[in-house]
């Protein structure tokens, strides 16, 4: 609760005041988006340990693997840096280079998900070969 | 929170956007041109830094 109110402040601050900025000098207006987005993400992101841990113990507990909770993390990641570079070009006015994030994101994010493709592709083979 | 890097952004930006105008209106568009352009590395330097330390913590939070 406390992030998110300490998020919602902070966002509405820099909001404004990359407004006041944006009519003389619209980089620096983007510059200091970025830098209150790298502030609240790193926030955001001191808490994320205790979610790992959680979520850690409950695949114990059900008795997975680990490795395979690996590539969603990956993928997770690469969803949030894709999506906010995407949207700070967009607000630059770049919806070509946007694009093109969301298709790198796209592409990384593929290739993040190919070691549990590829041990579903081999478990489905398995059952395929057993009569 | 990092707020400091917010406001010291945010200052810097606030500085070189008056300069940019005082510049402009007695007839120095160069002047002012070079003084944004200053207030754009100076911000640069400083995020770039931070942005690395956050790339970091992603890699290491999330298994890469």
């Amino acid at each position: 609760m406390e992030l998110v109110a300490k998020a919602a402040v902070i966002c509405v601050v820099v909001a404004l005041t990359a407004l006041l900025l944006e009519r003389d000098t619209p980089e620096l207006g983007l510059l200091l988006t970025l830098a209150a987005v790298a502030a609240v993400l790193t926030y955001a992101l001191s808490f994320y340990q205790q979610v790992r841990d959680m979520l850690t113990a409950l695949m114990d507990q059900a008795g997975l693997e680990t490795a395979l909770f690996a590539p969603i993390l990956k993928i997770v990641a690469i969803s949030l840096i894709a999506r906010l570079g995407a949207d700070v070009c967009k607000d630059s006015g770049h919806s070509a280079l946007s694009s093109l994030m969301d298709t790198a994101g796209t592409v990384c994010a593929l290739l993040a998900a190919r070691p549990l493709l590829e041990r579903t592709l081999a478990l489905l083979l398995g059952w395929g070969g057993s009569p | 929170m990092d707020i400091d890097l917010i406001f010291k952004i945010a200052a810097i930006g606030i500085i070189v956007a008056v300069l940019n105008q005082l510049l402009v209106r007695s007839g120095r568009e160069e002047q002012a041109l070079m003084t944004t352009l200053a207030g754009l590395v100076v911000v640069l330097m400083i995020l770039v830094r931070e942005i690395s330390s956050l790339f970091q913590l992603i890699k290491t939070l999330f298994q890469f």
